[in-house]
């Protein structure tokens, strides 16, 4: 029951949000048939190739799914021919199958880059003694921040798959991660 | 019938081909295989646009199969957002014709003169060609998330975006081509 009453307000969001979509659809006079067929193409394509992209605000995440919908049900026009591929390709881009490679070799914008460099960079005895030692004491005495210290800085993986990892929210991991380097900044540099 | 073919080619098949050779390689920064590129391209043309013109599925096709040219000869420099790339590069050529369409008169007698205007208006935009590849990378930075720093858009906005204008381009170009095919019957 409690579990029930937890996710009743995204339950009844998401009736709403769907309810408004089939009233897009419907006010531009297309067949029923076809926008269930369009809603859930794009839905299955989402939840088949998994790591849907989402917005945490529910209002821009209404916003944009009855714009992507709107924009969907307008290429209908078309044909089916024409707007069952493109259904696909709009899931499978806001989707992480979507993303790019990091083609030009970029240094990957990110707070922690003077981090990153001091942990990559470190050649002298007395560096790298530094940073064994912070390791040693966080491993200790935070053992939950060392684990994230080290999927993030040694291990290397990016924000969003430590979170799913961790199962732990953004804005969680992000002040946590703020807290190592800061930490680090002063015990290292 | 030969003129007609000789006057599509110079007029329709040439300038659109080149027009789509030098905006991708000005666009991603490529320096190779340009020639290749513009032979592959016009392969393409003429499969899908010379065939059936006005047929908004061969316009589609034409995107796919230009991306899939880029895949061909580039392998991992091309990426998923070529295809938006191929496609503002599409948009443009189509509002150029448009442009071409509203000014045509009903006896056709300037037609040719309104063609014309309009392969040399397709190239205007390269007077602006450094500006491409910095535009690129800057859209290409901020496809993927990151939430580790303060972006101006966030990723999944801009993929957003990028598919709402994709998917009112194609209803805006069914349009056109329905009230195209209505003037020449």
């Amino acid at each position: 029951m409690k579990k029930i009453l937890y996710y009743l307000p995204s339950i009844i969001f998401n009736v709403v949000e769907i309810l408004a979509i089939f009233i897009v659809g419907i006010s531009l006079k297309l067949k029923l048939e076809i926008i269930i067929l369009l809603f859930v193409l794009f839905a299955m394509v989402r939840i088949k190739l998994g790591g849907a992209v989402h917005y945490k605000n529910p209002i821009k995440c209404a916003f944009w799914s009855l714009t992507i919908f709107a924009s969907l049900f307008l290429t209908s026009y078309a044909g089916l021919k024409i707007s069952l591929p493109i259904t696909i390709f709009c899931g499978y881009i806001l989707t992480t199958r979507g993303n790019v490679d990091d083609m030009f070799q970029w240094k990957r914008e990110s707070n922690y880059n003077d981090i990153d460099e001091f942990i990559k960079y470190s050649v002298t005895d007395d560096r790298k003694e530094k940073i064994k030692e912070f390791e040693r004491k966080l491993k200790i005495e935070e053992p939950q921040l060392y684990d994230i210290y080290s999927l993030r800085f040694k291990e290397g993986y990016k924000h969003y798959e430590i979170q799913k990892m961790l199962d732990i929210p953004g804005s969680r991991l992000t002040e946590r991660l703020n807290r190592i380097a800061t930490s680090f900044r002063i015990y290292c540099k | 019938m030969i003129f007609q073919i000789f006057i599509s080619i110079l007029l329709g098949l040439i300038p659109e081909v080149l027009f789509f050779t030098l905006f991708i390689t000005y666009t991603k920064g490529i320096k190779e295989k340009r020639v290749k590129l513009f032979l592959l391209i016009s392969i393409a043309y003429i499969l899908c646009m010379f065939i059936q013109r006005y047929k908004i599925f061969y316009y589609m096709l034409f995107v796919i199969l230009i991306y899939w040219i880029m895949k061909f000869l580039y392998k991992k420099k091309t990426q998923i957002i070529d295809v938006f790339i191929i496609s503002l590069g599409f948009i443009y050529v189509t509002i150029i014709s448009f442009l071409g369409y509203i000014f045509f008169k009903e006896d056709l007698s300037n037609y040719y003169f309104m063609m014309f205007i309009a392969r040399i208006l397709l190239f205007i935009p390269f007077i602006f060609k450094d500006k491409f590849n910095i535009l690129y990378k800057k859209y290409y930075s901020l496809w993927n998330r990151n939430d580790e720093i303060k972006r101006p858009i966030k990723s999944i906005t801009l993929r957003n975006i990028s598919l709402v204008t994709i998917n009112i381009a194609i209803f805006l170009m069914n349009i056109y081509a329905i009230s195209v095919i209505n003037f020449i019957q």
